[in-house]
């Protein structure tokens, strides 16, 4: 009975254990680890432009309401005005200066009046008018222009700025999790199964295009890379090295000897193809015996490959069905499974 | 060599929805930063202060409205008047309020605000107050001498003398001794005020501080016992009439209310035995109270 499984946008996702969360973790791979990262990065800095654009917003909010509040209070302030023969009250401004910082400070603003006209406030680090949150921070100052009849009043700002670290949250490092436990199940190995259809090797980078097997089921010939080489074969070892290719890649370390029976699936396979090929109109003929005439049709891949391998002798040891060494072509223990076909890049045209 | 193979996607049907899912992400992150913050306060308060109000009697609504010029005694002088009994039997409310120079002395007295103010008697002339608004003089502050205050000699009252020296005045030109006096000084002497360089500054103690740091030559002012210490006494110079009376208190008589001009009288007396060592020490009465009420 098949268990119920998750399944998520048609995928069927792995039934849920702590040994499974183990593996997943451990099978995370650097593509997705970089995923993550751009995730964090654009969630970041999209949430740094929120909350800049808020602090600015804020920041401007303050500051208009330390104009509005020194404006009414400006035909209280002793502020000097030569043309009246004004000469003002220093310690006035300096006091109300103090006391408005005092207040600024009870309200957690941002901003401090260092000085209004010529009065400086007295020293917002020293007088007990600066949080010590804020010792930190980087201030920048901000000048503005008060215009009343016949006198201008020039007041200067500090305005607290947001540090490096107030700038993250937690928010994007948690939403980019999320975006990739979603994201993630597509982004892993796949499994042979997914590994189907008319899917040609997914990479832009043309070395490996140029290291790439094309078995052609459609015109029933070896091609490799870009080259336009190309080796014709007989239905039946073309069948069978598909089939190879594939079960092999399904089945990494799979053991395939001459006297054991050939696997199931490899025949299966290597029948599947050859009524590709009975499809695609190349035979008419009835399907023929893959487990007969093992060693022959293995030396006709064999010199189909030696032919089409000539300038690339290297690429053998990926493609090459091994050849019995020492123990002797009827040893019982001759492997000729491809067992580094993971690691190459080969494809199926016409499946 | 197959890594990028097989991070490939098995399906691309996923890829409009994971589009949308990242972008509406992204618009929750942007809206997460924006309102991270928590709310601000935007509204401040007045943070100036005009005035001591405290509470007389119970069962009366009226307000006393006092005025005067220095705010370091208005606490003082309100606690005073709130405590007496006759203002608690009258008022429910005492208010003082501390000034800002000539133009709120001329609100309160020339408008008639003020129910006690205090203030200099050329305002209340300049009104005619004591007819426009009933005030009646209580007490006036001792007499005292102006003077030109110099650092480091004394100064000579001649034409050739103050030509182009620096002389500091006080801004506010109701101020006797500081001002006015001074002023019609370099009048008689003929100094017009581009042949001087008048200073001005907001009081006698920031007059004493130029004079000092020599920012300027000489100062108009008074001369006071404590000035001892940072000049000398032989570099003063008496300008003008030696009786400048220093400031009044003045009340608004409504009818013939002698209980209350007996108690400020009484109010004033104890806030000058509080305030000995200051100008508000010296004070002297206009007439005594009938009843025998002042406490000097």
């Amino acid at each position: 009975m098949q268990s119920p499984g998750i399944t998520y946008w048609g995928r069927k996702l792995p039934p849920y254990s702590w040994s499974g969360l183990g593996a997943s973790i451990k099978s995370i791979n650097r593509y997705q680890i970089g995923c993550f990262f751009i995730f964090y990065l654009a969630l970041q800095a999209s949430y740094f432009f929120g909350l800049s654009l808020q602090q600015e917003f804020r920041i401007e909010r303050h500051i208009l309401a330390v104009e509005n509040r020194i404006s009414l209070d400006l035909p209280r302030l002793s502020l000097p005005n030569p043309l009246l023969n004004i000469a003002g009250n220093p310690a006035q401004i300096r006091d109300y200066l103090d006391r408005l910082n005092r207040l600024l400070e009870q309200q957690q603003t941002p901003v401090r009046v260092i000085s209004l006209q010529q009065f400086a406030a007295g020293d917002i680090s020293d007088a007990g008018l600066m949080r010590a949150s804020e010792q930190a921070h980087s201030h920048m100052q901000v000048e503005r222009t008060l215009y009343v009849p016949g006198q201008t009043i020039n007041l200067t700002m500090g305005v607290c700025q947001l540090t490096f670290w107030q700038t993250l949250s937690v928010f994007p490092v948690v939403a980019s999790m999320l975006l990739g436990v979603l994201a993630f199940p597509f982004l892993h190995a796949k499994t042979p199964e997914e590994i189907t259809g008319n899917e040609i090797v997914a990479t832009e980078n043309s070395a490996a295009k140029n290291a790439a097997l094309i078995l052609d089921l459609e015109n029933k010939c070896l091609r490799f890379g870009t080259a336009h080489v190309s080796v014709l074969l007989a239905n039946k070892p073309l069948c069978f090295y598909a089939a190879l290719l594939t079960y092999c890649q399904r089945h990494p370390g799979a053991r395939l000897c001459q006297h054991a029976p050939l696997p199931e699936e490899l025949l299966a396979l290597a029948n599947q193809y050859f009524l590709r090929l009975v499809a695609l109109g190349h035979t008419i003929r009835k399907r023929p015996d893959f487990d007969m005439n093992l060693e022959k049709m293995l030396s006709e891949i064999r010199a189909a490959l030696d032919e089409l391998l000539l300038d690339h002798p290297h690429h053998k040891t990926f493609f090459y069905p091994p050849k019995a060494l020492g123990e002797g072509s009827r040893s019982k223990v001759h492997n000729f499974a491809l067992l580094h076909i993971a690691e190459a890049y080969w494809t199926i045209k016409g499946k | 060599m197959n890594d990028v193979k097989k991070i490939a996607p098995a399906s691309y049907a996923f890829a409009p929805f994971f589009t949308v899912l990242f972008f509406a992400a992204i618009v929750a992150m942007w809206f997460a930063g924006k309102y991270s913050q928590s709310e601000a306060e935007y509204h401040l308060p007045s943070l100036i202060e005009d005035s001591y109000t405290c509470v007389a009697g119970k069962n009366v609504s009226e307000k006393l409205t006092v005025y005067m010029n220095a705010r370091s005694v208005a606490p003082s002088l309100g606690e005073l008047l709130c405590s007496d009994p006759v203002v608690q039997r009258q008022y429910h409310q005492v208010q003082v309020y501390w000034g800002g120079g000539d133009v709120s002395d001329i609100t309160f007295v020339g408008k008639g605000i003020g129910d006690l103010v205090n203030t200099k008697d050329n305002i209340v002339q300049a009104f005619d107050a004591e007819k426009t608004h009933g005030y009646k003089r209580l007490a006036s502050y001792a007499q005292y001498q102006a003077y030109l205050i110099g650092r480091d000699e004394k100064p000579e009252l001649t034409r050739e003398y103050l030509l182009g020296q620096r002389i500091g005045l006080l801004d506010y030109p109701s101020s006797r001794s500081g001002h006015i006096i001074p002023m019609h000084l370099f009048r008689e002497l003929g100094l017009r005020e581009d042949q001087i360089t008048i200073v001005y500054s907001n009081s006698h103690a920031s007059l004493r501080e130029l004079l000092a740091n020599n920012q300027v030559d000489m100062i108009a002012s008074y001369w006071a016992d404590e000035d001892r210490a940072r000049f000398s006494e032989n570099y003063i110079q008496a300008i003008g009439e030696s009786d400048v009376r220093g400031s009044s208190w003045y009340m608004k008589m409504n009818g013939r209310n002698t209980d209350l001009y007996c108690a400020l009288q009484t109010a004033l007396g104890s806030l000058a035995q509080q305030q000995q060592s200051t100008y508000f020490g010296d004070l002297n009465f206009v007439e005594a109270c009938p009843q025998q009420l002042v406490g000097r």
